[in-house]
């Protein structure tokens, strides 16, 4: 792997082959009645087709805000500020609006978090499949809807949303925005959370049957680590808009770099000795955004005085890309 | 569905019962009555309860209510006590004219009041947007009485000509004329609930645009446009519906004012006549014909619910709901 040029806020290069989507020193800010509050900074990495980059962190850490930015589909109240988004050799942030529209769906494709809420109430669903999906004959259906497990709702087409169940609606929507659009890129966005735990496991099975099948080349944000670790190749550890720590998934996993990635990991039950209460990550992520130095600092077990000053720079331990002063440092 | 149709016209029918005999009973127990309206200032006794006796007046009041009621069953609903016409040939008369000037200003109130919202909605913010909350907010301040009353001035004082500001034409004796008698009345019927209606559908599609189904279609690549008109509206005129629908009553009633000012015969001058002039037969079946259509019209729109909102459709096929 040959070390990328660390061009400004330096770059998660991908393990194998040209970058599909490249993402360079992003920043995302909202406009409140509090002033402006940075939701997304310096955030850089690189996603190589076929791979699933697993995006984990806090509610508020800006990982949907990510997503929705790569989508430009951000709410009126927000705006990209700084940063280049690159996707297969087009400048996703000079398109205009109507070239952008075209690439949504065709070539990145979404699965919502919410499937229950994410078709129009008042229309059928079968109608909303034509819809998204132009010339649509029964063969091709069938095909669609028996490639995610829902063959029996074939003849059920014509009832509304609110009459499926989650799990149904989620491997629907991901039947029209994966398997029936096909595209480069699909960002998925918690699309199991909302879900019962036996469903999930259901829809997750799916996508990496789906990933085996079609290739996806994935972007995955969760707050669960268990889900990613089964889903990702690579992670990505997202803290008070910052991206802290990238490294691929077994790394992070057993040997984590960044204090906050590890407070992450002992936090998860199961992980740590029988009888030990549970480990909780003390302090909250509230403000973090709008302090000078490193956001982690407050709540960090390994903090120096340096941290509080300093924001660190992208350091490359091993095969991990970390962002902390105390970055190789055996802690 | 046929027998949730059948229960709401039985109760519709009792509410109307309901109506009317609390019409019956404090018409009668208002100070003054017909008789003295009829003969004027100081009759003798004689002449007092002769008329008294005409009008049915002199019996117990149970009587004339028994009375009234097995009228109404038959579908009699009596003569004036003043013109002794048939009350239903003056309705007969009367109704069309309420109804063409209530239908003329929903129609044209509902179509400006949703294309305006929908707009507004549309370029939220903009200086289209602002227009319309600002206009609104206005129209709805101003009294229709009021706006019935400068219009009257206007078109009557200062440009005479352009539309007639009083009176009415049968649309069978010259439709043009009739058509022009209505623009002014059904103008200032219906502004402020146009207002309400562009209020009320800017702001249930401005909260429809928030709605995940409109992000999904949207992260799709769905075109605006279509994503307006399959989806933002199709879910925002559900609620604007329920309120075009409580609208319905303000165009039957406010027929009152309005009629009055520009001398329009129809029910609400009608009505005004008959209660003044403690004309019960008249006063009563002018509640009767004006209830009747705010509740037919509230009728249709719960119907018009069934259609537009799947949710309560399925609830009847499956018998989940009442």
């Amino acid at each position: 792997m040959a070390p990328e040029p660390k061009a400004g806020g330096a770059a998660a290069p991908s393990p194998a082959g040209p970058a599909l989507l490249s993402v360079r020193d992003l920043a995302v800010t909202f406009r409140t009645r509090d002033g402006e509050v940075p939701a997304v900074r310096e955030v850089s990495f690189d996603l190589a087709r076929g791979e699933i980059l697993g995006l984990v962190g806090e509610s508020g850490s800006g990982k949907s805000t990510l997503l929705t930015a790569l989508m430009r589909m951000l709410p009126r109240n927000a705006g990209i500020t700084a940063g280049h988004i690159g996707f297969d050799g087009t400048d996703l942030l000079a398109l205009r609006e109507d070239g952008m529209r075209r690439l949504r769906g065709d070539r990145i494709g979404l699965i919502p978090q919410r499937p229950m809420t994410s078709l129009s109430p008042t229309t059928s669903v079968g109608r909303q499949l034509r819809w998204h999906l132009d010339g649509l004959d029964e063969g091709r259906l069938k095909e669609l809807l028996g490639g995610v497990g829902l063959g029996a709702v074939l003849d059920r087409l014509d009832s509304y949303p609110f009459e499926f169940s989650g799990g149904q609606l989620q491997r629907l929507l991901i039947a029209v925005a994966a398997l029936g659009k096909q595209p480069d890129l699909l960002l998925a966005d918690e699309p199991t959370t909302t879900l019962d735990a036996t469903v999930q496991a259901q829809v997750l099975r799916l996508l990496l049957e789906l990933r085996d099948r079609v290739g996806l080349t994935m972007v995955f944000v969760t707050h669960d680590l268990g889900v990613i670790s089964q889903v990702s190749d690579r992670i990505g550890v997202m803290y008070a808009g910052r991206l802290v720590e990238v490294a691929p998934a077994r790394e992070l996993f057993d040997a984590p770099r960044h204090p906050y990635t590890r407070a992450l990991l002992e936090a998860i039950p199961g992980r740590h000795r029988r009888g030990e209460p549970l480990r909780s990550i003390p302090g909250t992520v509230t403000g973090a955004n709008r302090l000078p130095g490193c956001p982690f600092a407050p709540r960090c077990a390994a903090v120096v005085d340096r941290c509080h000053e300093e924001n660190p720079e992208v350091r490359e331990v091993g095969e991990s890309l970390v962002r902390c002063h105390r970055a190789g440092e055996d802690l | 569905m046929l027998r949730y149709v059948g229960r709401r016209v039985a109760g519709l029918a009792l509410v109307l019962l309901i109506v009317l005999t609390l019409v019956f009973f404090m018409l009668r127990a208002a100070p003054g009555g017909p008789v003295d309206a009829y003969l004027g200032m100081n009759p003798t006794p004689e002449k007092r309860a002769e008329v008294e006796h005409r009008f049915g007046l002199d019996q117990p009041i149970w009587v004339q209510y028994a009375k009234f009621l097995g009228n109404l069953a038959s579908g009699d609903l009596g003569n004036s006590l003043f013109s002794d016409r048939p009350v239903s040939a003056i309705i007969g008369e009367r109704l069309p004219v309420t109804l063409e000037l209530s239908l003329a200003a929903f129609l044209f109130w509902v179509v400006v009041g949703l294309a305006a919202g929908a707009l507004a909605a549309r370029r939220r913010d903009s200086f289209v947007d602002g227009l319309v909350r600002v206009g609104s907010v206005v129209a709805l301040s101003i009294p229709s009485f009021w706006l019935a009353l400068v219009l009257v001035v206007v078109f009557g004082l200062y440009i005479k000509g352009v539309l007639p500001s009083s009176g009415w034409v049968p649309f069978t004796e010259d439709p043009w004329e009739n058509l022009r008698g209505v623009v002014l009345p059904a103008f200032a019927l219906g502004l402020g609930s146009g207002a309400v209606i562009a209020r009320t559908l800017r702001a249930s599609m401005i909260e429809t645009t928030r709605a995940d189904y409109v992000s999904f279609a949207r992260a799709m690549g769905m075109p605006e446009r279509r994503v307006l008109r399959r989806i933002t509206l199709r879910n925002a005129i559900i609620p604007t519906a329920t309120v075009i629908g409580l609208m319905l009553g303000v165009f039957v009633s406010g027929t009152v004012l309005v009629e009055n000012v520009f001398n329009i015969p129809g029910i609400g001058q009608t009505i005004v006549g008959a209660f003044r002039q403690h004309d019960y037969p008249l006063a009563i079946a002018c509640t009767l014909i004006t209830a009747t259509v705010f509740l037919v019209a509230n009728l249709v729109v719960d119907l018009l619910y069934f259609v537009l909102n799947p949710r309560i459709r399925a609830g009847f096929l499956n018998g989940t709901a009442r």
